[in-house]
Formats: structure tokens, C-alpha cells, sequence
């Protein structure tokens, strides 16, 4: 690709993400997505930079698209997942793009599946998606790509039980990484008891991403489940779900900013403060 | 609209990253989706990254006194890839004297120590809306 449409392909991308541009969130991903997900700091940009580098040795064009959290406070965001990556910044065949959560919840942007989209368009394959890494229900990402990864670190140890509800059950290839760590093969024990208890068979992968160890079978883990779904029948993107949120989104802050030109919105608020009945408020709210 | 997009760049081996985390961290407070590219970056890997990620804004913080080098490669290399409409400026320890020098070669503005982060979100505001960015 020229420097030229790189830049209006970089462009574009900006466009679905300020919601300028509504077409690729419908559109069809024919390239394999991957997405990462795990609590903060269990090495998910480490991870996806070895992948980077494991698929460009391979001879693919891949790209990334990194999540991570937009303050609650000013909306603004500190976007670093690309700091791990950035040796690869200057290559021409790699795509990567920061995107920030700004206020949805479920780990991922509401524009990650389009801009997925819109990258396989532009010939990269595969597409990798990191999470935000909060630790909570990063679950959404599963409706977006084909293969999902949970990474966990011997670190997160206690808290797969709060994970246990959601992102336990998304997972297509789970990785233990940070295995230079004591007690990970304890991990990995524990990860495979929930696994028998819940009845499902996922393959477990150690890696040290720090060092690239465990790459080369992740990779062909990954490999393994792409051929499975696109020869089965391939996990498809959930369109309904991207249109659900994109309206949910709309619905929400047009509903809210006419409330608060109207001052109903600041109204209800402070009567819920106050006490009152919050279905008899939305009952207002709703009529007016 | 937009939200406002900055990266923030540390070039050359110059690893004095205080002022460019106060300075990401005062801009994501403010609003701004701030993309901090991390230590030792060239002059390509800061145009590549503004580019990929449509930034609106590139800040490079410097403190080594490789200032006048460093903005030369990079207004040279955003104008090779056809990206010279990417406003630069710059923050560090930078003589008053290169100030004007830095201007002349396409450097937007320059902050010091001791400009108020409000200074710099003001600027960067104002230039978005003047230039209809
Ligand atoms: C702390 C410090 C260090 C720490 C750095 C810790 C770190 N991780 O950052 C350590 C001890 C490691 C260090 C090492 C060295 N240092 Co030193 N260091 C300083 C010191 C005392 C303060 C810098 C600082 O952190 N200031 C606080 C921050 C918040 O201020 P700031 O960076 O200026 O940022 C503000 C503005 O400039 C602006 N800003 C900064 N960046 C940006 C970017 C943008 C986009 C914007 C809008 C604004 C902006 O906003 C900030 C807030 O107002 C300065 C002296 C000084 N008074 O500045 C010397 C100084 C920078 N160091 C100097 C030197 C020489 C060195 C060494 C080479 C010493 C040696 N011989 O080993 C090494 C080099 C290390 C390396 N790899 O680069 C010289 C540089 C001389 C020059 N430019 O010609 C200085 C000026 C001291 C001096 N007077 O000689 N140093
Ligand atoms: N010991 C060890 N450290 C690692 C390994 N992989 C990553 N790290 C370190 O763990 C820290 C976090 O790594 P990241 O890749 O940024 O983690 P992340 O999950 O992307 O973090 P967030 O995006 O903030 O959630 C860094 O300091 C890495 O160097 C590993 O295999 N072993
Ligand atoms: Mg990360």
C-alpha cells in the first residue's frame, strides 16, 4: 500500500471511530480476528506484540486494534498498549490502533468491530483486538471476534472466581502467561479443574511473552480453532450485536441531551436523591 | 464532536519521561485521548504512529538538547509522507534562543519548564478551532 492511502485509510478509520462513518459496522470481516483479553497487566500488548511479530515473520500483513480506558471523570484517555508494539511502528505492513473505551462498558470500544473491518478491507490478516484490561466482564469481545484468548498471570490466581461468570465462559484458547513465575504451573492446575467442572475442553498455552516462549504454540493453537470454525461454519461477527450498541449508544445520549436541555434530566436526578420513587420518575421522564 | 488526538513522544535516547507523563496525564484530564508512544523513538516512528493513528497533534519532549535535529526529521518526514498538516509542537529543556529557530523550521509552539498545563490545553484547543481541523 502507497503512503497516501495508508494515510486515507488512517483516516477513515478516525471517522468510524468520532461516528462519522456508519457502513463498516455492518460489514463482513473476512480476515480472522483474534482478540486478547485478561485482567490489567497480565501481559496482553506483550502477547500481542510476539503475535505481531510471530505472523510478520510468516509473511502477513497484521494489524491491531488496542483498547484501553477513557476516564469517567473528563472523557479524555491515556492510550499505552502501543508502547509494547511500538518496534513495530515504522513497518509498513503492520497496523496499529488505539482506541479508547469512552464509556461503554464490555471491554471493548463500540468501534472496534468496524474498524476491524474497515483493516480487512485494507488486506491485514490477521486482526488482533486487545481489551481493556479491568478485570471485570470483558465478555463483549467474543461478539466480535472469531478466536478469543484469555490470558491470565500466576498472579491473577484469586480472582478467577470473580471471573468465573463471564470470562471464563468466552474463552476459545485460555494462556497462562508470566510462566517464568513460580506457581504457575499452580495456575494452570486450577484453570483445568474449572475447566472439568464446567464440562467444556479449551486448550491451556504457558508463555513468557517477555521472553517469546510459548509463542510458536499459542500461534498454532490459534491456527487449530481458525481452521475449526472456518471450516465448520465460521463463527460469524454478531452484526445485530454491533447495531444493538451503536443505537443503544445513540438512543442514550440523544434521550439524555434533550432531558437536559429540558432540565428533566437534573430534575430527576436530584428527586432520586431526595428519595422519590424512582419508577414514578421514569414514568416522568418518559412522558415528557 | 471530535475528541481531540495527541501523541505524545519521547525521541532519541533521551530518557527524561517526567514532563512527558505530566504532560500526557494533564492532557487526558482535560480531555484529550492522549497516545504516549514510550522512550527512545525515531523521527519515523512518531510520524508512522501520528499517522496510524489520525492524530491531531504530535508533542515530542526533549530534554537532551537534541531538540533542533530531532524537529528536522520529523517536519522533513511528515512532509515525505505527505502528512505536513499534522501540527508539531514541542516541551523540554529548550534554550530561548531555539525557540524562534524551531518556529522557523515548522515548529508550532514550544512549552517549558514551568508553563502551566493549562497553558498548552488552551493552545491546543485554539489552534484545533482556528485552523477547523
Ligand atoms: C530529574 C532529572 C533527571 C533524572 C530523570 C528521571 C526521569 N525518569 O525523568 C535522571 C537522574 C535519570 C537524569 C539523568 C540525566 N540527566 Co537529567 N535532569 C533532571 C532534572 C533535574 C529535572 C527534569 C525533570 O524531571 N523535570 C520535571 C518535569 C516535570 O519537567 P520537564 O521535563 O521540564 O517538563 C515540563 C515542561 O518542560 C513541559 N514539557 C516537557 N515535555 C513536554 C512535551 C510536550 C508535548 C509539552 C507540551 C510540554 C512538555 O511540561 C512539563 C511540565 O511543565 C533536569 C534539570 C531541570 N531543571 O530540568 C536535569 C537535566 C534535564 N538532565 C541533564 C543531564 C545532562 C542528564 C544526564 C545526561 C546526566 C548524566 N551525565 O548522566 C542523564 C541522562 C539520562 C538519559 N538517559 O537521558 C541536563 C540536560 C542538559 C541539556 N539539555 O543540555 C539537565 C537540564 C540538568 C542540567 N542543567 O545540566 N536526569
Ligand atoms: N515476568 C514476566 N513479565 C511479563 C511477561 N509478559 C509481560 N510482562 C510484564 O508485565 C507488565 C505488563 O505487561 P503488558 O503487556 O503491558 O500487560 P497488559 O495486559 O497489556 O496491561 P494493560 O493493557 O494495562 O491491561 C510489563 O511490565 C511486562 O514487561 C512475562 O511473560 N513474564
Ligand atoms: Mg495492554
Amino acid at each position: 500500500m502507497t503512503c497516501k492511502s495508508r494515510i486515507q485509510l488512517a483516516r477513515l478509520i478516525r471517522k468510524i471511530e468520532e461516528g462519522e462513518e456508519f457502513s463498516y459496522y455492518t460489514k463482513e470481516i473476512a480476515s480472522h480476528t483474534i482478540g486478547i483479553t485478561g485482567s490489567g497487566g497480565v501481559g496482553k500488548s506483550t502477547l500481542t506484540s510476539r503475535l505481531i511479530q510471530y505472523y510478520r515473520e510468516k509473511g502477513n500483513r497484521v494489524a491491531v486494534v488496542a483498547t484501553d480506558p477513557s476516564s469517567p471523570f473528563s472523557g479524555g484517555a491515556l492510550l499505552g498498549d502501543r508502547i509494547r508494539m511500538q518496534q513495530f511502528a515504522t513497518d509498513p505492513d503492520v497496523f496499529i490502533k488505539s482506541v479508547a473505551s469512552r464509556g461503554k462498558q464490555g471491554g471493548v470500544a463500540l468501534c472496534s468491530g468496524a474498524i476491524a473491518a474497515a483493516l480487512s478491507e485494507a488486506g491485514y490478516n490477521p486482526i488482533i483486538i486487545e481489551t481493556l484490561g479491568i478485570g471485570q466482564d470483558e465478555i463483549d469481545i467474543s461478539n466480535i471476534v472469531d478466536t478469543s484468548i484469555v490470558v491470565f498471570s500466576p498472579k491473577t490466581g484469586d480472582q478467577i472466581q470473580a471471573m468465573k461468570a463471564g470470562i471464563m465462559e468466552i474463552g476459545d484458547i485460555f494462556v497462562v502467561n508470566k510462566s517464568d513465575l513460580s506457581s504457575a504451573d499452580a495456575m494452570v492446575s486450577q484453570l483445568t479443574k474449572e475447566l472439568t467442572e464446567s464440562g467444556r475442553k479449551i486448550e491451556i498455552i504457558k508463555t513468557v511473552a517477555s521472553t517469546g516462549k510459548g509463542i510458536e504454540q499459542l500461534a498454532q493453537a490459534i491456527e487449530r480453532h481458525k481452521l475449526l470454525i472456518f471450516s465448520v461454519s465460521r463463527k460469524k461477527r454478531n452484526a445485530i450485536y454491533q447495531i444493538e450498541s451503536i443505537l443503544r449508544d445513540r438512543i442514550y445520549s440523544y434521550i439524555k441531551e434533550s432531558l437536559q436541555k429540558k432540565k428533566y434530566w437534573d430534575d430527576a436526578l436530584r428527586d432520586i436523591v431526595k428519595g422519590c420513587d424512582i419508577t414514578d420518575i421514569l414514568k416522568r421522564l418518559l412522558s415528557s | 464532536m471530535r475528541k481531540l488526538k495527541v501523541i505524545v513522544a519521547k525521541a532519541g535516547l533521551d530518557g527524561h519521561d517526567r514532563g512527558a507523563k505530566v504532560i500526557s496525564r494533564a492532557l487526558r484530564d482535560a480531555g484529550f485521548e492522549v497516545i504516549y508512544t514510550g522512550l527512545r523513538q525515531s523521527p519515523e516512528q512518531i510520524v508512522s504512529t501520528a499517522i496510524d493513528e489520525g492524530a491531531d497533534f504530535i508533542g515530542v519532549s526533549i530534554l537532551s538538547g537534541a531538540h533542533m535535529i530531532v524537529a528536522k526529521k520529523i517536519i522533513e518526514n511528515l512532509a515525505e509522507r505527505g502528512a505536513e498538516d499534522i501540527p508539531v509542537f514541542m516541551g523540554g529543556i529548550i534554550p530561548e534562543s531555539d525557540i524562534a529557530k524551531l518556529k522557523k523550521i515548522g515548529i508550532k509552539a514550544v512549552f517549558g519548564p514551568g508553563t502551566p498545563t493549562s497553558e498548552t490545553i488552551n493552545y491546543l484547543r485554539n489552534y484545533y478551532k482556528k485552523n477547523d481541523m
